[in-house]
């Protein structure tokens, strides 16, 4: 460099540097605002387990008594594990149909029928929960759509209890949570080069073989992540629980309700808690597989 | 070579094989018999259809018409994964989920080979591609001719009857393709295994291959070894693809012998020809650069045939100069050189273009037709 250039070099620089130091912060500034309030509430809420509760007023006083209970009772445990069963089978179901329905919406050439089978697929997320939930209500009901098809068999003579039950509520949070594990693999597929596929089957590889030793490995990322987002969605599930378990499928979600409206705040404080505790642990073991599949990939 | 002629020397053979992609034909009715063993080349401009060639002989396309032969079997209806042959891919597309070790093992695996066998086959392949020690590394981290190298292993280890290689050195900087070349030529050397290697580059072809077919809009303009395309080239394409030359459009005046005069335009060319040639034929004739001499007009009388020409521009390309001369008759000619053997001469002067009826020679097709710089890259 020569001599000459520097003074005008460390003017821009400075000027650069006061326009520079700000802007990162002025862009910060609204996501660290919700990120403040976030806090705040959840520092609140976590301060909230530790009252006791007495009607109405949150006494200034600390106690342990409120995690005692839930962490004692064998009820509070089953709705945890009734809520982390329906969550990990919603997921594993959501996935498996995910893949194929990705894979073969990559796979469409032509234009219309690919826009149509987006439509159809993705169009449900502008609807709201509520009205699918309704909606499976109808379809799942003993006179329902459904049934009305399942008595038709022969060897069903009575219709099958699809609704106000585990089964019901499963059913319908798949076809809530579908989109949110196809988009994911969606991009993964679009991307998978067909070079490696090629590559694949020219060392011998059949069919089946390239899809089970390459296609499947290089696009586990996306199953990860898809099952990362549907798990979040269905161990948090409210709604939907609700409407189609009929009181008979308690989950967490559902526990949190009730108790905030009967001004239990410190007892919903809790399940709150443990219910975030409980997506954390999903998440953290997702990301582990995630990281164990990528390793290595990257230099 | 020392082959017997006879059924087994071919190991791969095209008859008439056209292949059409929609109304496009990428292919068109093209012949080839490559020898058992052999270094060939597929040589020509991007969309000249040597990929698609290639990519017919490892099943990845089917022929609309025609046959495949590998091994003297017809393999027209056998997939990919049937074929006994191996591709290196052009982006070598290897499996960024597995190590080094599991790519080159790949192909075994999927054939069922005896674990202890297939150990020793990918530290063999290791040891011949200079890669030993690098089993556990991951795609990601080698460089771009290390991960070369675990293509090349990854085809070969498999035993292929044929190595199809698409412009697998492509990617590569300049120094690091030539070594790569060297390499190549130096494995298929010590495996003899029969290699079909596709490239645009002519220097690349001439420098590895024993013999190689130059295409063009999907025909195959000519076959030969590297010499005799470069030497007697039977097309203005070929004769312009395969190293530099000058190509000039005339009429052949007459013919004594092998020697035959040729009219272009105001000048007089003598050429050896060992087809004959009509009188008033119109020929094209190419002379290579390094094979006209120059020397300065006042040096002596002018030669038989020689031409008193004028040299209008002087490039200095390192180991040759470039001499652009114009003609009497207003051709435009290039001259070379090598730097150094002799005093420079300088643009504007009067100099004498002398050159041996060897030198030139009769090539079939229009001077239109001739490859332009767009195709060379």
């Amino acid at each position: 460099m020569s001599v000459g250039a520097r003074p005008r070099r460390r003017f821009e620089s400075k000027r650069r540097a006061r326009v520079g130091a700000a802007l990162p912060l002025l862009l910060l500034a609204p996501s660290g605002l919700v990120m403040l309030l976030f806090a705040a509430a959840l520092v609140l809420l976590l301060s909230y387990t530790f009252r006791p509760y007495t009607s109405i007023v949150i006494e200034p006083v600390w106690t342990l008594e409120t995690w005692k209970h839930f962490l004692t009772s064998s009820f509070y445990w089953s709705v945890v594990i009734e809520t982390v069963k329906l969550a990990s089978i919603v997921t594993v179901a959501t996935v498996l149909l995910a893949y194929p329905t990705a894979w073969v919406l990559v796979q469409i050439q032509n234009r219309a029928l690919s826009v149509a089978c987006y439509i159809v697929l993705f169009s449900p997320l502008l609807v709201s929960v509520v009205v699918r939930s309704y909606g499976w209500l109808l379809l799942l009901g003993d006179h329902g759509f459904v049934n009305a098809l399942l008595v038709r068999l022969p060897w069903i003579h009575s219709p099958i209890r699809l609704v106000f039950n585990f089964t019901g509520v499963t059913i319908a949070l798949i076809h809530i949570l579908l989109p949110f594990a196809v988009f994911p693999l969606l991009s993964v597929l679009r991307q998978l080069p067909s070079n490696v596929r090629e590559a694949a089957a020219d060392l011998g590889a059949a069919p089946w073989q390239v899809f089970l030793k390459v296609s499947l490995p290089l696009s586990m990322p996306g199953v990860v992540t898809g099952a990362q987002i549907v798990f979040t969605l269905a161990v948090s599930a409210w709604v939907t629980a609700v409407l189609l378990g009929g009181g008979r499928v308690l989950v967490l979600a559902e526990l949190v309700y009730e108790n905030i409206s009967n001004l239990d705040w410190p007892l919903g404080a809790v399940e709150s808690f443990v219910l975030l505790v409980t997506a954390l642990i999903a998440l953290t073991i997702f990301g582990r597989l995630n990281r164990a599949i990528y390793a290595g990939r990257e230099a | 070579m020392t082959i017997q002629p006879g059924a087994g020397e071919f190991e791969v053979v095209l008859e008439q094989v056209s292949k059409l992609f929609g109304p496009t034909v990428a292919v068109d009715e093209i012949s080839l018999s490559i020898r058992r063993g052999e270094f060939f080349s597929l040589l020509g401009p991007s969309g000249c259809g040597k990929s698609t060639t290639l990519r017919m002989i490892s099943g990845f396309e089917r022929p609309t018409a025609g046959q495949i032969k590998i091994g003297g079997q017809v393999v027209n209806d056998i997939p990919p994964h049937r074929r006994g042959t191996n591709m290196v891919f052009q982006q070598l597309a290897l499996f960024p989920h597995l190590n080094v070790q599991d790519n080159i093992a790949f192909g075994l695996r999927i054939k069922r080979v005896a674990r202890s066998e297939i150990r020793k086959r990918v530290a063999g392949m290791l040891e011949l591609v200079g890669l030993a020690g690098y089993e556990k590394r991951w795609i990601a981290q080698l460089s771009g001719g290390q991960q070369q190298r675990v293509a090349i292993a990854r085809a070969l280890v498999n035993e292929p009857a044929v190595l199809l290689l698409d412009e697998p050195l492509g990617a590569l900087d300049l120094k690091l393709r030539h070594q790569m070349q060297r390499e190549l030529k130096a494995i298929q050397n010590r495996v003899g295994t029969t290699f079909i290697y596709v490239t645009h580059d002519q220097g690349e072809a001439l420098a590895m291959s024993d013999r190689m077919a130059v295409m063009n809009l999907g025909r195959i303009e000519q076959v030969g070894s590297g010499p005799d395309l470069y030497l007697r080239p039977l097309t203005t394409f070929v004769a312009s693809f395969i190293g530099e030359t000058n190509l000039l459009a005339g009429r052949a005046e007459g013919q004594d012998g092998e020697l035959v005069t040729v009219a272009v335009g105001e000048d007089r060319l003598l050429i050896r020809s060992r087809q004959p040639v009509a009188v008033g034929q119109e020929v094209t004739v190419s002379v290579r650069p390094e094979r006209l001499k120059l020397s300065s007009a006042e040096g002596g009388g002018t030669a038989n045939g020689a031409w008193r020409s004028r040299l209008t521009e002087v490039s200095f390309l390192g180991n040759t100069i470039r001499y652009e001369v114009e003609t009497p008759g207003g051709q435009k000619l290039h001259v070379d050189r090598l730097a150094g053997s002799e005093a420079t001469l300088q643009p504007g002067q009067e100099v004498l273009l002398n050159w041996d009826p060897d030198a030139a020679v009769l090539v079939g097709g229009r001077i239109e037709d001739a490859a332009v710089a767009e195709d060379l890259e």
